[in-house]
């Protein structure tokens, strides 16, 4: 009332949202990739590098759209996409849910807090024999495996964020009398979701590692299949085609996150990361 | 008054979020409440009885026999065990808090004000003593504190935290949003109801944390300290509207302050507390007519002699507080 509003609002351009960025910082955030590009490019061409191991990117460009056009490389994507999203799905829920439960209630965590702790540190992939014995020779093992990083990673994130709430967001809820209901969804889970965002991108790397690891031992398609078969027969281009498909699955993933973020969490200053 | 039971360990999976009223005496029926009382045994103390609700308005008063109000503190302590050591934070002896009153308290740094806000607003068990709380709520909450500025939650929007406190007590949206936005019209805040807090100043932040206590309408406003992070001219502004907003409700105000010049602006009567343990060294009736104007106040003779009266009390606490131990210090 008393004070003037423009001149205690922040004013546009004065001080910038960290998550935005001048045009000049997108043009060189954009550029640099390219420019690793050319310089591979340039190197093959010049024979600084030998191509037979790792051919220009134009080369693997062409092949990837002969792959594409001739082959099967579009299903092998699709699958790896669909392994992919089902195991997070299945890890980053109960992941979230788990954590919750164990950073909110004292003994739930007292008593899970080891258990975790043993299963965390094994190696995810030496239990993917266990895992084939239990359930069996089929896509369940590989969505399981897929689905366990992501799951520690939520769990562990997520039960870590809620024991670092700021204890005056506890003290308002408890002193306006909040239930349970509106605790949990007013108070902890808007509280802890940018470190949940942060597990998030963890998680997107880890989850893509699952997969493609199942799909090198068992799968008989999905973009690990393609690289690990190409290499196996020497087809090395195809197999760099394979990994170059990997790498922009994740990294379309990993980038939309940053998307969800800005749509989910308003509030929050977004982190650059692309 | 109120405190609210919650077992420390636990106390984010508590689903009871029940009131308790301490202090049961002679002729005073206390509270009905749905609930067994489930209080903290305190061995030491003669009263801590009394009933859970489970919300505020679940809470009818009986009044008692004979004639009183307000609320009645009495021997009430409260010890904080550090590394093994125990440290008396609160010793008062006795406080009475009238009703519709607005209480000032000030104190040097560590004098325990703010855990006494604490233990009235439900956040803390005292070690022993009564709180009695004669204010009949009617249908409205008992209580509501108004915390420090980063107590606004920055998930909400402006008006999705002035409408916090109707909205967890199930208020329909249509109803709280409309309450929620004529405070903050009156707070000066009805262009920003779609902003989120980072985006506001500290005052206007400060100003939002106002309108989410008072669009709760409790009886008893507890302050803690709410205008300690704000610069000078805006904190003045703050106060301003304040006044302006309580000398229209005649709510009960507890407002904790390390400043006085704030105390006697904005308080009837101003308890300065004593260093640690902190006790209530002297209770002053400020007498400055009503409605008071916060800028021009300062200038008022009777002030600037309230000012010196009261400062001649505090000036020996903050003194043997900042000489006797050095935590103390500000």
């Amino acid at each position: 009332m008393s004070e003037n509003p423009s001149l205690t609002a922040r004013a546009p351009g004065r001080r910038r949202r960290s998550g935005t960025r001048t045009r000049a910082e997108r043009i060189v955030g954009m550029a640099s990739p390219i420019v690793l590009l050319l310089l591979w490019e340039f190197a093959a061409r010049a024979g600084l590098i030998d191509v037979r191991i790792i051919p220009a990117p134009t080369t693997v460009a062409t092949v990837i759209w002969g792959m594409a056009v001739h082959g099967s490389l579009v299903s092998d994507t699709a699958y790896t996409v669909t392994r992919f999203l089902t195991g997070m799905a299945l890890g980053v829920v109960p992941g979230v849910i788990v954590g919750l439960t164990m950073g909110l209630f004292r003994w739930v965590g007292i008593v899970f807090s080891p258990i975790i702790a043993v299963f965390y540190n094994v190696p995810r992939i030496a239990l993917f024999p266990l895992v084939l014995i239990i359930v069996g020779l089929n896509e369940s093992s590989n969505i399981l495996m897929i689905a366990l990083g992501p799951f520690f990673t939520m769990l562990i994130t997520a039960m870590g964020a809620v024991r670092n709430v700021e204890q005056i967001y506890r003290d308002v809820a408890r002193n306006f009398a909040a239930g349970p209901r509106h605790l949990y969804f007013m108070v902890v889970l808007p509280a802890i979701a940018p470190t949940l965002m942060d597990g998030l991108r963890i998680s997107v790397g880890l989850g893509l590692l699952g997969t493609i690891a199942v799909e090198f031992l068992v799968a008989e398609n999905g973009l690990g299949h393609v690289i690990w078969n190409s290499w196996q027969v020497l087809s090395l281009s195809q197999s760099m085609a394979g990994l170059v498909m990997g790498a922009i699955v994740g990294y379309v993933f990993y980038a939309s996150l940053a998307l969800v973020e800005r749509a989910l969490l308003p509030w929050h200053q977004p982190t650059q990361f692309n | 008054m109120t405190f609210r039971h919650v077992d420390r360990a636990a106390r984010f999976s508590e689903s009871e979020q029940g009131l308790h009223l301490g202090g049961t005496r002679q002729g005073f029926p206390g509270i009905v409440g749905k609930h067994a009382a489930r209080s903290r045994s305190t061995d030491a103390s003669p009263a801590s009885v009394g009933e859970d609700a489970r919300s505020n308005h679940a809470l009818r008063f009986e009044m008692p026999t004979a004639a009183a109000d307000g609320i009645i503190i009495r021997n009430l302590e409260k010890n904080f065990v550090v590394d093994g050591l125990v440290l008396r934070a609160l010793s008062i002896a006795d406080l009475t808090v009238r009703e519709g009153e607005f209480l000032c308290i000030v104190g040097p740094s560590g004098c325990g004000k703010t855990t006494l806000l604490r233990i009235l607003g439900g956040l803390e068990t005292p070690t022993a003593g009564s709180v009695e709380c004669l204010i009949r709520p009617g249908d409205r909450p008992l209580q509501s504190m108004v915390f420090q500025e980063q107590g606004v939650f920055p998930w909400l929007t402006v008006l999705g935290n002035a409408a916090f406190g109707l909205t967890v007590r199930g208020v329909a949206k249509p109803t709280r949003e409309a309450v929620a936005r004529d405070y903050l019209r009156k707070l000066g805040l009805a262009a920003f109801e779609r902003a989120y807090p980072r985006q506001l100043s500290g005052g206007m932040r400060q100003r939002v944390n106002l309108a989410r206590a008072f669009a709760n309408d409790p009886a008893i406003l507890l302050m803690d300290e709410p205008l300690g992070a704000i610069d000078e001219q805006t904190k003045m502004l703050v106060q301003e509207d304040l006044l302006h907003l309580w000398e229209g409700s005649r709510k009960t105000v507890i407002f904790i302050t390390h400043s006085l010049d704030e105390a006697i602006v904005l308080g009837d009567r101003v308890a300065v507390m004593s260093h640690r343990p902190g006790r209530i060294k002297a209770v002053y009736d400020v007498g400055l007519p009503r409605p008071r104007n916060a800028l021009e106040l300062r200038n008022h003779p009777d002030f600037v002699a309230m000012r010196s009266l009261v400062w001649d009390a505090l000036r020996e606490e903050v003194l043997s507080g900042n000489a006797g131990s050095p935590e103390a210090s500000p």
